[in-house]
């Protein structure tokens, strides 16, 4: 039953993920992290920080990631499977008829508003994951413009990660560094704080 | 590369089985060398079916960008499909499509049988992870600042963009909502209302 769950749920992932898959992130924490709890926010920033820096593309090593803590081998084959299939039948179906979907007027006014929409969906995937770096939890846009009464987290900023967090903005814009040299230096540095700062500070 | 010229010269009558198996097995190697998001491959791919084996069209996968980026899908997996589909037809793509996937599913699979047993709890890989996760802000800020200029070019875009926020952070829908609504907006806004669609940010980035 889970596995069958798993499989159409990442069916429904792959069916959305736009823009090549940027937006996915907001898909996973919406649905595995806060309607179904299959895990925290901070364990799904870990599988993808794994994802990350190993070897293969991060959607396909992500996915099949989090279908196997669900499914077991199983689980990450068939998530990894569901997240695919909708791409290859589209994809197929967009190279066969390339002219005419190139130059559809429905296509194009399609993208007109999925373009911004997929780009708010990276923008809140962001905040999300500044939430668990450079600030101390999850930033509390409900609570600051008053749609919730009480607040019960910890919200702020978490100094000692933001020279890290300038430093590898600064590092991917001028493209001085690639992206894993500046996972590796961040996963150096962050662990050297941690060693500084002794295990009370976690 | 000398064996590069031999596998040119026989390429043009490869038979069918071992032009499907070249399909797995270059993407198979394109997945495993290359570390992290899609871009990488798309350079890489270029590479091999153009240079190494003339089955593609100089510059092709990279002028297929807009189509590979449309269609709902990660990178990585649209390129293999796209010139799976363009050597070998649909077997072809299933077949470029396995290769780009599979190194991640061995290595993932063995890392996560073994996960329980690392020292995640463990206050310097605690700290490592939150270094990585911090970088990762960081990666997520420059794409967002690099897909704005093409995604976000008159002001009904940026209320779509700005609605969407407010929509997730604010009330938490839920993004396939958001996404569908999407959906309908463009045609009803493009072809009911403002009757022209808005010229496509890559068609004039290819004009120049």
């Amino acid at each position: 039953m889970n596995l069958i769950v798993i499989f159409f749920l990442f069916a429904y992932f792959g069916c959305l993920c736009l823009s090549g898959g940027s937006s996915l992130l907001q898909f996973y924490i919406d649905e595995l992290v806060v309607a179904r709890q299959w895990m925290t926010l901070e364990g799904l920033g870990n599988l993808m920080a794994i994802s990350q820096v190993t070897p293969g593309p991060i959607g396909v090593n992500l996915a099949t990631f989090l279908g196997y803590t669900q499914g077991g081998f199983w689980g990450g084959l068939l998530a990894t499977v569901g997240l695919l299939t909708p791409s290859y039948i589209l994809m197929s179906l967009a190279v066969k008829s390339y002219t005419k979907w190139h130059d559809s007027r429905f296509v194009r006014s399609l993208m007109y508003t999925l373009k911004p929409m997929t780009l708010a969906l990276v923008a809140t995937a962001l905040f999300a994951a500044l939430g668990m770096s450079v600030f101390t939890d999850q930033i509390p846009f409900d609570y600051w413009t008053g749609m919730v009464e009480k607040y019960e987290g910890n919200f702020g900023i978490c100094w000692e990660m933001t020279p890290l967090f300038i430093f590898a903005i600064v590092a991917l814009w001028k493209k001085k560094l690639s992206i894993m040299s500046v996972i590796f230096i961040s996963a150096g540095i962050g662990a050297a704080i941690a060693a500084v700062m002794g295990p009370a500070s976690a | 590369m000398p064996d590069n010229n031999e596998i040119n010269a026989d390429s043009q009558n490869v038979s069918k089985a071992r032009m499907l198996w070249l399909l797995f097995w270059e993407f198979f190697k394109i997945a495993s060398f290359v570390v992290g998001g899609g871009f990488a491959i798309l350079i890489v791919a270029e590479d091999v079916f153009v240079k190494k084996y003339h089955w593609l069209r100089d510059g092709e996968l990279s002028d297929m960008l807009a189509l590979i980026q449309t269609v709902p899908g990660l990178t990585a997996g649209n390129i293999a499909i796209y010139t799976g589909y363009r050597i070998a037809g649909t077997a072809g793509a299933l077949l470029a499509l396995t290769g780009v996937a599979m190194p991640s599913f061995i290595v993932i699979t063995a890392i996560a049988a073994g996960f329980s047993a690392l020292p995640l709890d463990h206050y310097i890989v605690q700290g490592a992870f939150t270094g990585v996760r911090t970088a990762m802000a960081g990666l997520m800020l420059v794409a967002l600042v690099q897909l704005w200029k093409s995604s976000l070019r008159d002001p009904l875009q940026y209320a779509v963009f700005i609605a969407g926020i407010i929509a997730v952070s604010l009330f938490h829908l839920n993004p396939g909502w958001l996404i569908g609504t999407a959906l309908i907006l463009g045609p009803v806004w493009c072809m009911a209302i403002l009757r022209r669609i808005p010229k496509a940010a890559e068609e004039e980035e290819a004009q120049k």
